[in-house]
């Protein structure tokens, strides 16, 4: 299972909020689609109530960890 | 949703019903968001778990028996006598589906039969049956016994031995494993002793209803968007292969794996435990109802019974206990189903047993690798025989009775067994585990995958308190609307599927926050019951004893969690959730939840 998914920021400005939604209709939902999402802006995770405020900018990595439920 | 829930009073024998509003759906969504609003408001603080007072609470979710997949799930809700906090234990299978169809949301069970009993349920019917003849009967019998006096089609729900003979570690098994369709089983916190002490041996169930749709093609669509996902997410595919038992190898070669009762992460001569083995003896698989994924496992056993298998079972009845023969998990597994044990408890429990032994501590008893003397000790479990007097009732007690230091190898939190995750190996286990509502469980927030494939920083609590929150508050919500743990899905599609049974619409921002709410009522309801900060901790043993690493893998031999790091972390959580740091919310925190009329279990 491709567990995580990785990318560079390519537009500026753009909310994390849009981006998400953005990618969830593209190809690469199949890669984020877990019960939950974790995401980390440059290595740092963002909590999901400051996920509207975060703003993202050319450059920035983006990681997205999709949560499946455990054993 | 019909909005009614079906209220019975084994002590008078009187039916009656409860209309829930569709603002308190919206509010606490279902399943065990309505069972924590339903036990904060039904039950006196300081009742006995097992004082007929105690409600046992079977809830449907907003979407069960609807055309989304894993819609056949349901939740028992109730006080558990295990760890004396707020329980809401999960079920797959069938029955959900047909408690739907009585035209019911839920059965809210309450009093005491004055004799033994079973409850037949068809539609609004409701028959008070006599059950001695099958007072002492193992759960398969039970079953099909009931189906004969009843319909062979009709769902059950029913207590084995343990649960007759209130042992703390006791389930609720729901139809039982050699059926076609899968068996579900409420497993953890003891809630067959709940059902024991009402003296009721079992709930037989049979609806006609057919479940309407405020708005049909939505449903379809949100049906068809979910398959699709599940369909691309390829993890699918191992899941229904191996189910969770893919797990197995990678936790031990990982060190993740609970090995004797905790002593270490991994188990030489594991393999045979590891699913690609499991297959050997694998009959087929079942699935619950409308799952597409169809993970359950069925193993055909040595007597040539059915028994399904599962990943907690394997590493906790298995390496835990230095068993690494798979039959002779499975026949463990066989046991407990059949008297009604839950399967991870047990195996802590006899885990915990274990070591007392080679300790001195107990002179009797199975020593660690001794496949048979478990099996014995389960038995003893169930009926109180022997060990079984003292090891009955979980860790927690046993280790009080035993005194002698036992409490700092005694694996539990709040009461509850831990499940089949090492978390000196996962620290954010550690804090999932010493901050879940209901003691040492896996399900409110699974951290493992995260860290292990780099999202999460290993050895460290780095995000983990900030992390764990928001799943926390995700899982309460997905807990509440009651789909499957296992299911991949995007929250618009399952918020559509709502909406289509409910009429209104429930936003992502709702749902989560929705998710919170249930979180923190279930956080006051264990204030209440006189839980505080000091119970939000791990055994000692996570502290103290050094967990040795498998090697080449980690960049040190062997870790131990530094209890400052530890208690440091809880601090942020705490702050993190608008708790004051003893772990008890803010007014503050209570008023931006809606929640204000609980305060005064915070003293205002
Ligand atoms: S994924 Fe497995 S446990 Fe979940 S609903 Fe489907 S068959 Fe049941």
């Amino acid at each position: 299972m491709k567990m995580f998914n990785e990318k560079i920021v390519t537009e500026e400005p753009l909310s994390l909020e849009k981006y998400l939604e953005e990618m969830k209709k593209s190809d690469e939902r199949k890669h984020i689609t877990g019960s939950a999402l974790m995401i980390k802006l440059n290595g740092k995770f963002v909590q999901n109530k400051n996920i509207p405020k975060t703003i993202l900018h050319k450059g920035d990595i983006i990681s997205i960890f999709p949560l499946l439920g455990g054993g | 949703m019909s909005g009614k829930l079906l209220i019975i009073d084994l002590t008078s024998e009187k039916i009656s019903q409860q209309i829930i509003s569709k603002e308190i759906y919206k509010k606490y969504i279902g399943g065990k968001g309505l069972g924590a609003y339903l036990l904060m408001n039904m039950l006196e603080k300081g009742t006995d778990a097992l004082a007929a007072e105690n409600p046992l609470i079977f809830l449907t979710g907003p979407i069960t028996g609807s055309l989304f997949p894993t819609s056949g799930r349901m939740v028992v809700v109730s006080k558990s006598p295990l760890t004396g906090t707020f329980t809401d234990s999960h079920v797959g299978g069938f029955l959900g589906n047909e408690i739907k169809k009585t035209g019911y949301d839920g059965i809210i069970i309450t009093g005491k039969c004055h004799d033994r009993k079973y409850l037949w349920i068809q539609d609004e019917k409701v028959e008070f049956r006599d059950c001695s003849h099958l007072w002492g009967e193992k759960v398969s019998i039970t079953v099909d016994q009931l189906r004969q006096e009843t319909d062979l089609k009709a769902r059950v729900a029913c207590i084995g031995p343990a649960g007759e003979n209130l042992s703390l570690i006791s389930t609720i098994m729901m139809d039982k494993d050699s059926d076609k369709t899968r068996a579900g089983i409420a497993g953890r916190t003891g809630l067959g002793a709940v059902m024991g002490s009402k003296n009721l041996k079992g709930i037989v169930v049979m609806g006609t209803h057919k479940l309407s749709y405020e708005n049909e093609s939505l449903m379809k669509d949100s049906r068809q968007d979910t398959v699709n996902v599940i369909k691309s997410t390829d993890f699918m595919k191992v899941r229904n292969q191996y189910g969770s038992a893919n797990l197995i190898g990678p936790m031990n070669e990982q060190g993740f794996l609970p090995t004797r009762n905790f002593k270490e992460g991994f188990i030489e001569n594991g393999e045979e435990l590891y699913c690609e083995n499991m297959n050997r003896h694998k009959s087929r698989n079942v699935t619950c109802f409308n799952c597409p994924i169809v993970c359950g496992q069925i193993i055909k056993t040595k007597k040539e019974t059915e028994i399904k298998i599962e990943y907690e079972s394997i590493a906790l009845l298995g390496s835990n206990n230095g068993i690494t023969g798979f039959m002779d998990v499975a026949d463990a597994c066989l046991i407990c189903n059949e008297l009604g044990i839950d399967t991870m408890s047990a195996g802590v429990v006899i885990g915990f047993a274990m070591e007392c032994k080679e300790k001195n501590l107990i002179h009797t008893g199975p020593d660690f690798g001794d496949a048979k003397g478990q099996l014995e000790l389960l038995e003893d479990l169930a009926y109180r025989k022997n060990l079984g007097k003292i090891f009955a009732d979980g860790v927690r007690r046993a280790s009080e009775k035993i005194g002698q230091g036992s409490y700092k190898f005694a694996i539990h939190v709040k009461g509850l067994e831990m499940a089949g995750y090492e978390p000196r190996t996962s620290w954010g286990m550690a804090l999932a585990y010493a901050t879940a509502d209901r003691g040492a469980c896996h399900q409110r927030c699974w951290t493992v995958n995260t860290e292990r494939t780099g999202g999460l920083k290993m050895f460290s609590f780095e995000d983990k308190p900030e992390f764990i929150i928001d799943i926390q508050n995700e899982r309460a919500a997905a807990f509440s609307m009651l789909i499957c743990d296992f299911l991949p899905f995007e929250q618009t599609s399952m918020l559509s599927a709502w909406e289509a049974v409910m009429g209104m619409p429930l936003s992502e921002k709702e749902y989560i926050l929705a998710g919170e709410r249930i979180w923190n009522l279930i956080k006051l309801f264990n204030i209440r019951e006189g839980l505080s900060r000091k119970e939000d901790i791990l055994p000692p043993r996570m502290f103290e004893d050094k967990l040795k690493l498998p090697a080449n893998i980690y960049d040190k031999d062997s870790v131990v969690i530094p209890k400052d790091a530890f208690e440091h972390a809880l601090d942020i959580y705490y702050e993190k959730r608008g708790w004051n740091q003893e772990g008890i919310p803010t007014l503050t925190k209570l008023k931006e939840l809606d929640l204000e009329e609980y305060k005064c279990y915070i003293g205002e």
